[in-house]
């Protein structure tokens, strides 16, 4: 009889079960079918930083295709309130534990069902026995999730659907009857127990005849006396090799103890042929569809123990305001958590017919980092998160553009200008009236008037097409430019105007940033200064 | 070595033990006590450098020692077992039983070093029995009374057996089980012992209840794999096995350090009695809270053993001499006297006898110096400085009720200036409790100290007789304005 299946476990998983039924219900997309577009990282992100956040997420579940949901803007406000509603049931500790435990069974599951599917000569009973195990293992996922969720007050619309539908799976009497059947065959074989001697290269394996008396314990007692420390309390654990490929010595072990118990290896073999395929897809695509909110719940969960707010944004549709409260930079936020600190936080405040921040002040005094947060949390907005700050209302973005300055290249001014120029026609020319667009010290290779000049002009150009956006720049006239524009300034501290506060505020530009910028552009500023100079 | 734990070879010497072999002469004390055996110099080294500060560990020492000055031959008979089993595995097998091992070859090293140290063992406990009861110490009647307890002659021929056993001749027999994964797990040693034969095993017609079969001999992944299972069956016996070997080595190394110390202390003490040179177990003993120092006849033992012979002996009365100021003539003994006192420390809290007719003197946790150097070499830093950035190193490892001892120190500036810098230091050291020795040339310094007329502080004079010769003997006395520095330098000039 020839047991062998290499094929059969390669359909175990997928998209649509033994019946042909596809997975019906999904957490990211309120319409199930509709799967995000694919398509290439806009740039802006990088400029925002938001590539590291979104590098991080993607990696901390490499196995998930997640990268994309993360990436691309939703549509509509409904989709973004669709997975809010999700988030915020996840947010409820019991549902979030009980998500995750099911998430890394069914992980497990499949990690089994690769092993088992890798043929390798000669291990068939192990491979058999990792499919058994996948299958047990895989029951216990779906019945323990369905045990938790039944409780649970959810509220999403999405995790509902997840819910009665495992409601149903669970309670069938196929899914029943494999779950016990599997158990049963599992419990049998690792009853079973034997001898076996070593002896050279010759390996003999028998119903155990000595008696089992542990040798290891008799020799620890006589050498008590010889050892230093107290023996260890109890017995250990033995362990078993933990080669995770068995080797074929093991194996051929396995085989002949498969011929002195043949009944519990035969009933191995019926078991593995009963079902060639076991997880439902509804179940394989809601786990995997969960990663996009765990991974997330993960990033943030240390920025929130340092003390920083999340928030579910309101998504306006008719009026055309902005506001944010208590904001941050995520990522400056994340890494700063690592270190055990918090970071500065920010307010975001446009009326209904403001629509540019001119940001101005002193250098390092946080006004990139203020320029960065603004595109991030749009973009974050966007694609259906909890968004850094205490409270947010702000448009539904299709994209966030950025012009951020390159590596300075004093060699060859007039080209660095030129490049410029080129990238930011680009970014203007993409830009919609829906989109955001954050330009950080644009013309810092020019001379002061000519930075005066271009920057009226792209402004007025912003104005114009009624672009939403956020100007960093040393040129203060800019801040009071026409009525869109919003004159913010960097903060430093009233009694040491060398230390930065990092925070940005509303404000007239006041000239001292200027000269600040300019002085420490040659290394002359006061804390520079003092840094060069050691006493 | 110590009344409750095993003597600590690894544990750190005082941070500034390079400062205290140069200026407390260590090295003379080391050479007498070795003779050329670098194993004895650490040894004594790390007992010097390691002071006790507990009496009662102190006086164990102590009796320990008056043993082994009583029992020379037995001291060293013993000493050179120790050497003789360690020599011996060492050229054997040098075991190194690292963690990563197999459980096999730790298994198989165990076992060989048990093998060879079980001889040594019972050469021991035999030595033991021999010389039980002429010893008088609690450390030496506990050794020969535990090794006569638990290495008895039918326990060694117990372990004897194992150990044959262990060599594993007929293979490694395992009851395993059938583990998650159809996997070989749980594995456990049985005893390994020939397999017995059951003759209604081999009938035919009877089930079968054994299936064998062999590894081709070329197989290597097939061996490894087999290796592994062996190891999984052995690895706690190999654990216990190796610990077992490490015990017993580690016993052997520990004995030959602590023997090695009285070995060296019993060095010492026959070449003092060659220059007929008196030491005494000085008395630790004091109320708690009530600091208490004298001696008498009190000499520098690394003065003598240079000189080989008898240096001037000081005394110094009982009393508290919490600042003890050192003053007087040039050449006059000063830094010697400053010298001894440290020195005498040492050798008490190393349970060792010092250079006195009789000594009291109180435990300290740590003894610092802080001598006159050279000129700093690499010109980075200011003499004074220089000063500075190595009292404030002494100051962060300085417990409190320390003995420091002073030699000329902040004496490289104005004079005015040292001395509020000294008299800065010594105050904030009184008030931790530490014992402070200070020789030094400033008036102002020394009579400061003087005319605050504490009960602690003791002001010593370097005897100056009549004539401008020196004593080389401390007097009792308040500083004088001058150091008579002209005296030696007419000496010096005298033609």
């Amino acid at each position: 009889m020839d047991i062998t299946r290499e094929s059969s476990t390669t359909i175990a998983m997928g998209s649509r079960d033994h019946a042909g039924r596809a997975a019906a219900v999904s957490v990211l997309f309120g319409v199930a079918e509709a799967v995000g577009v694919a398509r290439p990282a806009p740039p802006g992100l990088a400029d925002l930083n938001l590539d590291d956040v979104i590098s991080a997420l993607a990696a901390s579940r490499p196995e998930y295709d997640i990268e994309a949901q993360y990436l691309s803007p939703l549509p509509d406000r409904a989709a973004v309130e669709y997975r809010h509603d999700v988030f915020r049931d996840l947010e409820r500790p019991e549902v979030e534990a009980a998500v995750r435990a099911f998430s890394d069974r069914v992980e497990a599951v499949r990690r089994r069902v690769q092993s088992a599917s890798k043929a390798q000569h000669g291990i068939r009973w192990q491979q058999r026995c990792w499919y058994a195990d996948a299958i047990s293992a895989y029951g216990r996922a779906a019945t323990e999730l369905t045990r938790l969720l039944a409780d649970a007050p959810l509220q999403s619309a999405g995790l509902i659907a997840v819910r009665d539908h495992l409601t149903r799976y669970v309670g069938s009497p196929e899914f029943v009857a494999m779950v016990t059947r599997t158990r049963d065959v599992l419990d049998d074989l690792q009853s079973i127990s034997f001898g076996l001697r070593i002896r050279g290269g010759k390996v003999t394996v028998s119903r155990q005849a000595d008696e089992a008396v542990d040798y290891s314990d008799e020799v620890a007692r006589v050498f008590d006396r010889f050892r230093h420390s107290a023996p260890p309390d109890g017995p250990r654990a033995r362990a078993t090799i933990d080669d995770p490929g068995l080797n074929h010595v093991e194996a051929q072990v396995v085989d002949r103890v498969a011929l002195l118990w043949p009944e519990q290896f035969g009933a191995l073999t019926a078991l593995c042929a009963t079902y060639p395929s076991f997880v439902d897809p509804t179940v394989d695509r809601f786990q995997r569809e969960a990663q996009f909110y765990l991974a997330y719940l993960d990033y943030i969960a240390p920025v929130r123990r340092a003390g920083q707010s999340f928030c579910y944004p309101r998504v306006l549709t008719e009026e055309r305001r902005c506001e944010v409260e208590e904001s941050f930079d995520l990522a400056l936020a994340h890494k700063l958590a690592g270190q055990g600190g918090g970071v500065v936080t920010n307010d975001i405040q446009l009326a209904d017919d403001e629509r540019i921040l001119v940001v101005t002040g002193p250098n390092h005094g946080g006004k990139t980092t203020f320029a960065r947060m603004v595109g991030q949390v749009h973009h974050l907005a966007a694609v259906g998160v909890p968004v850094p700050g205490r409270t947010a209302a702000l448009p539904l973005v299709d994209e966030v553009f950025t012009h951020f300055e390159r590596a300075e290249n004093l060699d060859d001014n007039r080209g660095k200008l030129e490049d410029d120029l080129r990238r930011l026609h680009q970014v203007i020319h993409a830009a919609t009236s829906r989109s955001v667009v954050i330009l950080n010290e644009v013309f810092t290779s020019t001379s002061l008037s000519d930075a005066r000049t271009m920057g009226t002009k792209i402004l007025e150009e912003l104005t114009d097409r009624d672009i939403l956006a956020v100007y960093v720049t040393f040129v203060d006239e800019l801040a009071s430019l026409n009525a869109s524009t919003v004159s913010l300034v960097s903060q430093v501290r009233d009694d040491d105007p060398s230390q930065r506060t990092f925070k940005v505020v509303r404000q007239p530009a006041n000239g001292i940033a200027y000269a600040v910028a300019l002085a420490s552009r040659y290394g002359l500023a006061r804390d520079q200064l003092r840094e060069r100079i050691t006493p | 070595m110590h009344r409750a734990a095993d003597w600590d070879l690894d544990a750190p010497r005082l941070v500034n033990a390079a400062d205290l072999r140069q200026d407390l002469g260590l090295d003379q004390v080391l050479a007498a006590a070795a003779r050329q055996d670098l194993f004895l110099w650490d040894n004594v080294d790390r007992a010097l450098l390691s002071p006790l500060v507990d009496v009662a560990d102190i006086r164990y020492r102590q009796h320990a020692l008056s043993d082994a000055l009583w029992h020379p031959q037995m001291l060293r008979d013993l000493y050179a077992l120790a050497v003789e089993a360690i020599d011996a595995e060492r050229s054997v097998h040098r075991a190194w039983f690292l963690s990563t091992d197999r459980p096999d070859a730790r298994l198989h090293r165990a076992v060989s070093v048990l093998d060879l140290l079980v001889g040594f063992l019972r050469r021991l406990r035999t030595l033991g029995e021999l010389h039980a009861d002429t010893v008088a110490s609690p450390a030496f009647t506990n050794l020969f009374e535990s090794l006569s307890e638990e290495l008895s002659e039918d326990y060694l021929e117990t372990v004897t057996d194992h150990l044959r056993l262990l060599h594993l001749r007929d293979g490694v027999p395992m009851a395993v089980r059938i583990a998650p994964g159809n996997r070989v797990g749980d594995y456990q040693l049985l005893r390994p012992e020939r397999p017995r034969m059951r003759w209604s095993e081999l009938l035919p017609t009877r089930p079968r209840t054994s299936y064998s079969f062999e590894i081709p001999p070329r197989d290597e992944s097939g061996f490894r794999a087999l290796a592994a299972m062996r190891d999984s069956g052995l690895a706690e016996t190999a654990d216990v096995m190796a610990a077992s070997a490490l015990h017993v080595l580690d016993f052997f190394h520990q004995l030959r350090a602590e023997l090695a110390f009285y070995v060296g202390a019993l060095n010492l003490h026959e070449r003092l009695a060659e220059l007929g040179l008196t030491t005494c177990f000085p008395s630790m003993d004091s109320a708690e809270g009530h600091p208490e120092l004298s001696f008498h006849g009190l000499y520098d033992l690394a003065l003598a053993l240079r000189t080989g012979t008898a240096p001037v002996a000081n005394d110094l009365r009982p009393g508290p001499h919490g600042l003890i100021v050192i003053t007087g003539a040039n050449s006059g003994g000063k830094s010697t006297f400053l010298r001894s006192i440290g020195l005498a420390q040492l050798l008490a809290q190393a349970g060792l006898g010092v250079p006195a007719e009789a000594m009291q003197v109180d435990a300290r946790p740590a003894v610092f110096t802080h001598f006159r150097r050279e000129e700093d070499p690499t010109m980075t830093s200011g003499k004074l400085d220089e000063e500075l950035i190595r009292m404030s190193a002494i100051v962060d490892a300085m417990p409190a009720g320390s003995l420091m001892l002073f030699n000329e120190s902040f004496g490289s500036t104005y004079e005015q200036e040292g001395s509020e810098i000294a008299r800065n230091i010594v105050h904030a050291l009184l008030d931790r409790d530490v014992r402070v020795g200070y020789v030094t040339h400033m008036y102002d310094l020394a009579q400061g100290f003087a005319a605050e007329q504490r009960a602690d502080v003791t002001s010593l004079r370097a005897e100056r007789r009549t004539d401008g010769t020196r004593s080389y003997r401390m007097i009792e006395g308040e500083p004088l304005p001058t150091s008579y520095g002209l005296d030696l330098y007419e000496r010096v000039f005298a033609d």
